[in-house]
């Protein structure tokens, strides 16, 4: 059979660009579906979002097209102008844990706090206890 | 439903049809439809009966995040197989192109994985499969319903998908 020649197709290009920014385009898209579902619920249009916040129909058009790597200045002025949270970041929280303590102990409060993957506990003792190295306890979070 | 033309995505393994009648070829029309949120909102408002139809239990936000996490995925699989080579046979197209109703030459794609804890994919990707790590995209659809039959859209595919069968046989296409 004869070797046909074929055209390119411009998709290659397309999906080389997705593939590049993928880390960034499913939230920005997540983030984009959110602002259109409340414009559509407020009766808003694109232009009449810009007019609030100053800027380009443009400008909001590529947004909600999901193809904007958005700053965070910029999700905190959409935010501004919709009264809604767009992107979170979670919160170190300090949580109130019993632990069970063996030997000398009956029982102590502590403070877990997380920091990054690691769970940090600060001990509430009675001074006249103390732990020794070799003392084992189970702790309930 | 007539071949205009049959475009190279990736020498060898990938391939795409331009329809007569449309501007773009099929991947192109795929990609650049995912790329553009407006398209894909207001193709689930335009079809929000589907989707609420109970095939699916779905908002249009959920459907939406659904649909991108799979592009993602499935962008992905598809473009790194088919940098592989024609010649690759074990982590080729193949793995993700199954047969669309156990006919040889009539594929479709179906994600299929954990991570989406079980939801039914919702994204397809149709094509002729040529050999093991080369298939011509025919089309693509979002799958609303249980049976292609039951959507107009993807009735359309079906139909795009035998065209491309017939035009493939006649003008023996080979690459």
């Amino acid at each position: 059979m004869k070797q046909q020649k074929f055209k390119k197709s411009p998709a290659k290009g397309k999906i080389e660009r997705y593939l590049k920014d993928a880390h960034w385009r499913t939230e920005a898209s997540i983030i984009a579906f959110r602002i259109l579902s409340i414009l559509e619920q407020r009766g808003m249009t694109q232009r009449d979002l810009a007019a609030k916040m100053g800027k380009s129909p443009q400008w909001i058009n590529k947004i909600v097209k999901g193809q904007q790597n958005l700053t965070i200045g910029t999700l905190k002025e959409l935010e501004a102008a919709l009264d809604i949270p767009l992107f979170q970041i979670p919160v170190l929280r300090e949580d109130v844990v019993s632990l069970n303590l063996s030997m000398d102990f009956t029982a102590a409060k502590g403070r877990v706090k997380q920091i990054g993957k690691t769970k940090v506990i600060r001990l509430n003792v009675n001074p006249q206890n103390h732990i020794r190295e070799d003392h084992k306890f189970q702790a309930q979070v | 439903m007539l071949v205009n033309d049959i475009l190279e995505v990736e020498k060898g393994c990938l391939y795409s049809v331009k329809w007569e009648g449309e501007d773009l070829d099929s991947l192109d029309q795929f990609v650049s439809m995912m790329d553009d949120n407006m398209q894909l909102w207001d193709y689930l408002k335009t079809n929000s009966s589907y989707l609420f139809s109970g095939y699916y239990s779905h908002s249009i936000e959920s459907a939406i995040m659904q649909i991108r996490s799979e592009y993602e995925e499935l962008l992905d699989e598809m473009y790194r197989r088919a940098q592989n080579g024609p010649l690759e046979t074990v982590d080729c197209l193949e793995r993700i192109f199954h047969p669309l109703d156990n006919r040889k030459i009539l594929i479709n794609y179906k994600l299929a994985k954990a991570k989406y804890d079980g939801r039914k994919p919702i994204l397809r990707i149709y094509g002729y499969k040529m050999d093991k790590n080369c298939v011509i995209i025919s089309g693509y659809g979002i799958k609303l319903t249980p049976k292609m039959d039951d959507h107009p859209d993807l009735v359309k595919e079906k139909m795009k998908l035998n065209a491309l069968r017939r035009y493939i046989d006649k003008h023996r296409i080979s690459f």
